[in-house]
């Protein structure tokens, strides 16, 4: 049985990143905007579903709520960014997304700071006393899909193709009419907006977060998997979350097996995800599932 | 129809333009030549709008279009091509059309979900239209191939192409034919005379001599940041001037 459960864990995991994978994709892929601080997002959304369902509200009302502030966020951080180099912009990214940790490390007030909040409700837990991770899985799947879906339809719209073209050629794009800065806001918001939805789904799956689990190296990790995955795909994205998470995670019993300290296992599994970067930058820059031709039919 | 009026631009201490005047007539095409860093080019980036001029005015139909964002210029309906051509390259050539057209429902994200009829009915005029332009430009063949994989002279056409969907009264050409096979220039001269018949005004930057004078109602010819002749191309030719800064005073300059 302990097999099973660890492999409901995994894709449950799987799901909640690759919710992040997907819409980091939209933003980096497909958009071409170098986000350094998706963690940001997705730390806004935990919190934020966290504390409002703790306070006693409904779990939709905190997970709605949690990809509105994350979406508010994107919002406020791209307004006055939107227009500075991609380079600049990365940095501002990285910068976005510590000062969310930090607010929460520091400003105990809110979310008890470094002791991080315990005992976050489990959506629906009375009904399934029994299989809750199964109820759960479901659930992670279905948002996953549900946020595959809604990628897919930006993406294969004017409006993903727009992104597109900013992702290409800036200038060209707004010698074109487009209005670069306001398509970009659009981006950050789409991909942050969902980033959100996998905190909140993230933090009642948990039951507990705390800053933490929100350290700058999640951010790499995603980049990780949408590098591995195929950047401007979103299947790709969506294995790339397979392969990461499930290397991520049953590495973490290797320490059962061998004699590795639990500690040096830790450095050891980032080493390998590292390694495995290099080799793909190397010899398969484009990932496992490269970006969709996008092909018309004509009647 | 465009009109510029002592318009001034200068990078530090380097005077791109000096007191330029412009006139282009409606449905014409209208040449701009000149030696290499007289200002042809930045006199386009600050008709497009990449660039704000020092002093000086412009004008669209009446209308003073001098420091609006690139965007709005472009949706005034004057377009502009790059002198070196930029294209989305991992976008189909067929894609790289579709972006052009002007109020395009589907470029709203929330519209993308709520009417989604619109866009489809949308996107369907515009996929005719574009398929028409690119068998004009014989480039039909090769609407889903990226346009990255293109040669140096399709991609030009392309460029020319994608600016044609928008429908734009004024298109901006920054050499046109620069890099094109002499085939290729031949067909895309036919064109661009064709354009004029249709009712468009063109404004090119040419360095080829034979193409400005088989092309052009007007020349004006650039030197130093300011116009030192305007005419029609076998005035030009004959300005003493001209020959000196632009034709190097070779007795074949005009063969």
């Amino acid at each position: 049985m302990a097999i099973v459960n660890f492999f409901i864990h995994v894709i449950i995991m799987v799901g909640i990143y690759s919710i992040l994978s997907l819409s980091l994709n939209f933003q980096v892929g497909i958009s071409g905007l170098m986000n350094f601080g998706h963690v940001a997002y997705f730390a806004i959304g935990a919190y934020t579903s966290a504390l409002l369902t703790m306070a006693g509200c409904p779990f939709l009302l905190g997970l709605f709520s949690g990809m509105a502030l994350a979406g508010l966020f994107g919002f406020i951080i791209s307004l006055p960014t939107a227009s500075l180099k991609a380079d600049y912009w990365a940095i501002v990214t990285i910068a976005a997304g510590e000062i969310i940790r930090l607010f929460f490390l520091n400003e105990q007030w809110l979310a008890e700071g470094p002791f991080g909040l315990r005992g976050i409700p489990r959506p629906l837990a009375s009904l399934f006393p029994e299989n809750y991770p199964i109820f759960y899985l479901l659930m992670a799947m279905f948002f996953m899909a549900f946020t595959y879906f809604i990628m897919e339809v930006l993406i294969r719209s004017p409006f993903g193709r727009a992104l597109k073209m900013i992702r290409e050629e800036e200038a060209l794009a707004s010698s074109m009419g487009k209005e670069v800065h306001l398509f970009k806001i659009h981006g950050m918001v789409i991909g942050a907006i969902f980033a959100g939805l996998a905190g909140s789904l993230y933090a009642h799956y948990m039951t507990f977060i705390s800053p933490d689990h929100f350290m700058p190296i999640e951010t790499f990790l995603i980049w990780v998997m949408i590098v591995i995955g195929g950047r401007g795909n979103n299947i790709g994205a969506i294995i790339g979350a397979l392969t990461i998470e499930s290397l991520y995670i049953s590495t973490r019993f290797l320490k059962d097996y061998v004699g590795i300290p639990a500690d040096i296992l830790a450095s050891l599994r980032m080493f390998m995800i590292g390694f495995l970067l290099v080799i793909f930058i190397l010899y398969k820059p484009e990932g496992l599932v490269s970006e969709k031709r996008r092909s018309h039919k004509i009647k | 129809m465009l009109s510029v009026k002592e318009v001034y631009k200068s990078f530090d201490a380097l005077m791109a333009l000096k007191a330029i005047n412009l006139r282009v007539e409606e449905n014409s095409i209208t040449g701009l030549i000149g030696p290499d860093g007289s200002g042809k080019t930045t006199l386009f980036n600050v008709l497009s709008g990449f660039y704000s001029k020092d002093a000086g005015q412009i004008f669209f139909k009446e209308e003073r279009i001098d420091g609006l964002p690139p965007h709005e210029i472009a949706k005034k309906g004057i377009l502009r091509t790059f002198q070196i051509t930029v294209v989305p390259k991992r976008m189909t050539v067929l894609e790289n059309m579709l972006l052009a057209p002007f109020g395009q429902v589907g470029e709203k994200a929330w519209r993308v979900f709520l009417t989604p009829g619109v866009i489809r009915r949308q996107e369907e005029e515009n996929i005719k239209k574009a398929l028409r332009i690119l068998d004009d430009l014989g480039l039909e063949n090769l609407k889903d191939e990226y346009s990255g994989n293109l040669s140096g002279g399709q991609q030009k056409l392309l460029s020319l192409g994608r600016a044609l969907m928008a429908d734009p009264e004024v298109i901006l050409l920054d050499e046109p034919t620069a890099g094109v096979n002499p085939t290729l220039t031949r067909k895309l001269l036919g064109f661009l005379r064709e354009l004029r018949e249709r009712g468009r005004t063109l404004v090119i930057v040419e360095h080829d001599m034979n193409v400005i004078s088989s092309l052009c109602d007007i020349v004006y010819v650039l030197n130093n940041g300011e116009v030192i002749a305007v005419g029609s191309p076998e005035e030009i030719q004959r300005d003493k001037r001209v020959i000196e800064a632009y034709l190097g005073g070779r007795k074949d300059a005009h063969s």
